[in-house]
């Protein structure tokens, strides 16, 4: 895993850059110095036991269900439903890339 | 002066103490645990306290760091009951029991009544305490620049103002007034409790003049605290208009219509290093010099001193670039 | 007091006017909820102050910042600056300022006196990720609208269902059978809340709140948060808790069995002139600041499961 943002603590200072890989290490670091959680690059992956993509798009469908006669409402339903289905099939990319990719991995190799 | 919280362990204190006290007209609250205690003085003081040493395992310094940290009831007189033994081990007076008496245990009801009598009258001869923000005064400041004057290390003392502040109260009523004053006052104190507590000192000499002292090397961090914090919560204090206008239209002195900036701080910082000091009239001529010109910039913002040619000297604006230096003609 | 008028349709609620007897029992509940002493928080909360207190090292922007996420120990911190003896009467609206004006001793203080829900429920790390969550979308609402103090208004959003804690302490039978209407009848909290109880936790945060000194930018968002156009003098600020609560529902953070989106006042919405593009733009900004809400839950849940096992 790769940070996507600085992880800043108290007094805004940079304890680790964007762009750093994250080593068992590092993850201890954090813990010691209370660093709660930190932004990672890529689309979050579907964790195991967790709900299907069909589930909760159904789910966002369920909660405006007495709304529907609100157009901006709607909206906003839509754009809920449609950012959970990107940021899947995102994942689900670079989860093959990934796969892809390493095979052809050499140390000097540069993620970006 | 008549409500009495009474924390400790169940009954330290004694039914023959509780009936002397309540046919005397004081009116007991039992606290057993200090996080009750805690709470009740917090949200609804009582006008004396009676603590109990030792009970909670370290309850009761959390109790009596809770009256005496918050400025409004520092004049809530503190007793301590405690036994011989204890009192032969010296407790800590200064830092961790700073009470006003003591009662030794077991306690003797009319001891008590005297004590907590005596307590009283004592609190309300304490004179020299402004009565708005309740921070020492005047004789008490000068007592503390001179307590600073004669030690090695050098300290700071600085001097704050609130600018076009008879302006504001003109605009808003002397009220809202008080409050700013207040608001000032507390935005100081907190800033030296977290930042520079060691052998610091806030005093308060009237209207909206404030003195404070603390270590030399801190005082830059502490000014810039200060004067964030005054700019985080001061449109709380203005009206939203004014807030959106950037200024407000006052009267000046001379009856005309004049454009005022809103309400700003000017710290004037002398330090007393070097020995170039020896009375505390010098100091505040120094500072009395640096406010004619820090009073003058734009917005909020603190001035050094310029010291000796040989040592690093310097002032510092409130986030502007200017920044200026002032020979004080002090060699 | 008058009974309140129905209410005309396309607003939240039609209402019949109350019966004597229900006035009655309005009243009564009213005075009950007003005895409200301590209310309580998630025990995660205050064994991880404690510990930072008790640290030399933390600061109290490091305490803010977790007071911040709490809107019962915030709401405690604005009822005491707003106090009488601190001198600021109906005066400080932003979270910020009354640490500032209060200090690190006072929120110590604070922290050792606050109680805690001796057992803590899922539904109630809910309620506190709404409240959270809430805050988080009224700050970049707030900001987008170029609001002079943003965070007067999430200070608002965080607080705004502190109803909920008082109905839930003072009223635990009924609170109970709100919970299983909301379940059974599939409607919304105050819905059935109103039905139970003739009242609803807007207007209870109301009564509390002014009854607190709080002043009226926070006193009314919370009462009117589900009726904006009901706000006199602030109902710019209370539209925007409005939405705010209707998005960080339909992002998921409702409140246990309450899932259900509510309906967005016309008015409201008229107040706030967004387009589609707004509504895009605002979801990507809060997107990512809800990550710090997850994070914050599951760190109190983990505080108080190392707490538990402690023993």
């Amino acid at each position: 895993m790769v940070l996507a943002k600085d992880v800043e603590i108290e007094g805004n200072r940079v304890l680790c850059g964007k762009g750093t890989e994250l080593t068992p290490a590092i993850i201890e670091r954090f813990q010691r110095m209370d660093v709660s959680h930190v932004t990672v690059a890529g689309r979050p992956v579907p964790e195991e036991g967790g709900k299907t993509l069909k589930e909760q798009v159904h789910d966002v469908e369920q909660r405006f269900a007495k709304v529907r006669h609100i157009k901006p409402l709607m909206y906003l339903k839509k754009r809920i439903q449609q950012r959970l289905i990107d940021s899947r099939a995102a994942g689900s990319q670079k989860a093959e890339d990934a796969d892809a990719g390493s095979a052809g991995q050499e140390a000097g190799g540069d993620h970006g | 002066m008549n409500r009495l919280l009474v924390a400790g362990n169940a009954d330290f204190l004694g039914a023959e103490s509780r009936m002397l006290l309540e046919a005397k007209g004081y009116q007991l609250n039992s606290c057993e645990r200090p996080q009750d205690a805690v709470a009740l003085v917090l949200e609804d003081p009582p006008d004396l306290l009676l603590v109990e040493k030792g009970f909670a395992e370290g309850g009761d310094r959390q109790l009596i760091k809770a009256v005496v940290s918050c400025l409004q009831k520092s004049n809530i007189p503190i007793l301590l009951a405690l036994s011989a033994d204890e009192l032969a081990n010296e407790p800590d007076w200064q830092d961790a029991y700073p009470v006003d008496d003591i009662v030794i245990k077991p306690l003797v009801p009319v001891d008590l009544l005297a004590r907590l009598r005596l307590a009283e009258a004592r609190m309300l001869r304490v004179f020299d305490n402004n009565p708005l923000s309740r921070l020492p005064g005047n004789t008490s400041i000068l007592r503390a620049i001179r307590r600073v004057l004669a030690k090695e290390e050098p300290f700071a003392v600085c001097y704050v103002d609130i600018d076009n502040f008879k302006p504001y109260n003109d605009r808003y009523g002397f009220s809202r007034g008080d409050e700013v004053i207040l608001m000032v006052a507390r935005i100081i104190v907190n800033v030296i409790e977290e930042l520079a507590r060691e052998e610091s000192f806030v005093g308060h000499v009237g209207g909206d003049d404030y003195v404070f002292i603390v270590h030399e090397e801190k005082a830059e961090e502490v000014c810039r605290r200060i004067l964030h914090n005054f700019n985080m919560v001061r449109n709380l204090f203005l009206s939203a208009e004014d807030v959106a206008a950037g200024e407000f239209v006052g009267l000046d002195r001379q009856e005309r219509e004049t454009r005022y900036p809103l309400l700003s701080l000017s710290i004037a910082v002398v330090g007393t290093g070097g020995g170039r000091y020896r009375h505390s009239g010098e100091i505040a001529t120094a500072a009395s010099e640096l406010k004619h010109y820090v009073k003058k910039l734009e917005g909020s913002n603190y001035l050094l001193e310029r010291r000796e040619p040989d040592s690093a000297g310097g002032a510092a604006t409130n986030g502007g670039d200017e920044v200026a230096e002032v020979e004080t003609g002090k060699k | 007091m008058p009974a309140r008028p129905a209410k005309k349709q396309g607003a939240i609620m039609v209402e019949p006017e109350l019966t004597a007897e229900q006035q009655k029992k309005r009243d009564n509940i009213r005075k009950a909820l007003r005895e409200v002493k301590n209310l309580p928080t998630l025990p995660g909360i205050v064994s991880k102050l404690t510990r930072m207190a008790d640290d030399p090292d933390t600061s109290t922007d490091q305490m803010g910042k977790l007071i911040s996420k709490d809107h019962i120990l915030a709401a405690k911190l604005l009822k005491l600056v707003n106090s009488a003896f601190y001198g600021f009467p109906q005066r400080i609206s932003s979270l910020n300022s009354a640490i500032i004006l209060l200090g690190f001793n006072v929120i110590k203080s604070l922290i050792i006196s606050a109680s805690i829900f001796e057992l803590m429920e899922e539904q109630d790390v809910e309620l506190w990720e709404h409240s959270l969550g809430c805050a988080v979308i009224c700050n970049v609402v707030a900001k987008r609208l170029e609001i002079n103090d943003p965070e007067e208004v999430s200070t608002a959003g965080l607080i705004h269902d502190l109803g909920k804690v008082a109905i839930k302490m003072e009223l635990p039978r009924e609170s109970a059978e709100v919970a299983a209407l909301v379940e059974s009848a599939e409607i919304n909290r105050f819905e059935a809340e109103q039905r139970v109880l003739g009242l609803e936790h807007a207007e209870v945060g109301g009564w509390l709140a002014k009854s607190w000194n709080l002043p009226a930018k926070l006193v009314e968002p919370i009462r009117c948060h589900h009726d904006p156009a009901s706000a006199d003098n602030e109902p710019l600020v209370s539209a925007i808790v409005h939405f705010a609560d209707i998005m960080i529902r339909g992002l998921g953070y409702g409140h246990g069995r309450d899932i259900w989106v509510p309906p967005l006042q016309p008015r409201a919405w008229e107040l706030l002139r967004f387009k589609a593009a707004d509504i895009d733009e605002i979801l990507d900004e809060v997107e990512e600041k809800l990550w710090d809400v997850k994070g914050f839950s599951l760190d109190i849940k983990a505080e108080a499961a190392t707490t538990a096992t402690k023993g």
